[in-house]
């Protein structure tokens, strides 16, 4: 069953969500984990999703979330690229600049470790006098919390072997006869969506094309599905 | 609370700071007089005037006269370029709160002064000044302030003041937390308290 894409995005509101939410940087990441949830269980997600608008956002009602709740959330996870990219308020990018960026915003209530676990953090506030007021709390750094990245190089991981490796030579073939105008950061991005333009030009966006045109979709997302299984579970493990 | 009150029922050793106490309702008249009077008798008359300038730029003189009919003693203003003088309570509730602020925070000099309630009577707008001024009088008369508020937008006025930097970073935002029996006080981080305000989420 395909899901209604003419949904818009919802924006992380966390005074009106839910107790278990998942913040996300953008609309596109939004449709795009709806998706790869509903692909993976064949059902809707058991948690609230709310975009962002972008990274920035991601930590700031983070932090504001984190300092101001009480009881609001139960387990409230985020997930943001670890992308090298232009300077920004949380950094020049990298996954240790995004780490760092973390400790900074929520080091007061949560022990975030400068080497994530590959299969995505889950922590209990510090405090034990904490533990009532504030969230379980999940980070899942893309692609895998181990590399600098983004979610497209989960996807990329996600397409058939053959299918990359020749999307890729031919995205690397363009960029050397000077016929493409992307940065080198966005190459995962031309990679991906390259592949679904192969696949299905009418295909629109990420969400729509990822239930039907990556091959390992399941295995390749399914230490970032185990963790959302995880942390949105009646009894979240740290 | 009077120091007095506060001794008498020994809440309060005789050798401590003084403490003024500002209720939401604010002070009766009676004891907006009394407070005038100490201060006045200690000089401090002209402080209270500079205090009133803060809203009202014009006020010249302030001065406890008979109302005709009730009998009772109430303040009255002399502004300048108006002839007589005017009833400070028909100058809104925002003047008379300012006053019993002043009132109080002279009478705690070197002590501690508490208002529950700061925002009380006071438009939103002039919020973030009146944070302002509050701690620079407070540096002024060596006092240190405790206010209440459930007000988001006296919230937000302190922390634009803070981040105008406007009162000084040794001024912090606590919420009171109920923790089993407990009442527990959450430091808020500048940061982290802008940043729930920012995204509507609640702080109260």
């Amino acid at each position: 069953m395909a899901m209604n894409l003419k949904i818009r995005a919802v924006s992380a509101d966390l005074k009106r969500m839910g107790k278990k939410v998942l913040l996300v940087e953008g609309p596109d990441d939004w449709h795009a984990f709806n998706h790869l949830i509903h692909t993976a269980t064949g059902a809707f997600p058991t948690f609230e999703l709310g975009h962002c608008d972008n990274d920035d956002g991601v930590l700031d009602i983070l932090s504001g979330a984190i300092e101001a709740s009480l009881q609001t959330q139960t387990a409230l996870g985020a997930v943001l690229d670890a992308d090298r990219t232009e300077e920004t308020s949380a950094g020049n990018g990298g996954i240790q600049a995004r780490i760092r960026s973390l400790q900074g915003r929520l080091g007061k209530f949560y022990s975030i470790p400068a080497v994530l676990p590959a299969e995505g953090l889950i922590l209990q506030p510090t405090a034990e006098l904490d533990r009532d007021r504030l969230p379980i709390l999940g980070i899942w750094l893309m692609p895998d919390n181990v590399r600098d990245g983004i979610f497209e190089d989960l996807l990329r991981a996600a397409m058939t072997p053959e299918s990359e490796r020749y999307i890729s030579g031919v995205v690397d073939q363009a960029t050397k006869d000077k016929m493409t105008g992307f940065r080198e950061v966005e190459r995962p991005k031309a990679i991906v969506k390259t592949h679904i333009a192969w696949q299905d030009p009418n295909k629109k966006n990420l969400g729509e094309a990822i239930g039907t045109h990556f091959d390992n979709l399941i295995p390749a997302c399914q230490p970032f599905l185990d963790w959302l299984n995880r942390l949105f579970s009646e009894n979240p493990k740290p | 609370m009077p120091k007095e009150i506060l001794e008498a029922e020994g809440w309060l050793h005789p050798d401590a700071a003084p403490v003024a106490f500002l209720p939401a309702r604010g002070f009766t008249n009676s004891e907006a007089k009394k407070l005038w009077d100490i201060a006045s008798l200690a000089d401090k008359d002209e402080m209270l005037l500079a205090w009133l300038r803060f809203i009202e730029p014009e006020v010249l003189d302030i001065r406890y006269i008979s109302d005709p009919e009730s009998g009772s003693d109430v303040p009255y203003l002399k502004i300048n370029g108006d002839r007589g003088r005017i009833p400070l309570a028909s100058m809104g509730d925002g003047m008379t709160r300012l006053f019993h602020i002043g009132l109080a925070m002279a009478n705690a000099s070197g002590g501690i002064l508490l208002i529950d309630e700061f925002e009380n009577g006071l438009h939103w707008e002039v919020q973030k000044q009146l944070w302002t001024a509050l701690f620079e009088a407070a540096n002024q008369f060596g006092v240190q302030v405790f206010a209440t508020t459930h007000s988001n937008d006296c919230i937000q006025a302190f922390v634009d003041a803070k981040k105008d930097r406007l009162i000084s970073s040794e001024n912090y935002v606590y919420r009171l937390e109920r923790r089993g029996d407990d009442i527990h006080a959450h430091e808020f981080s500048l940061q982290g308290l802008e940043a729930a305000i920012r995204h509507g989420i609640e702080v109260r």
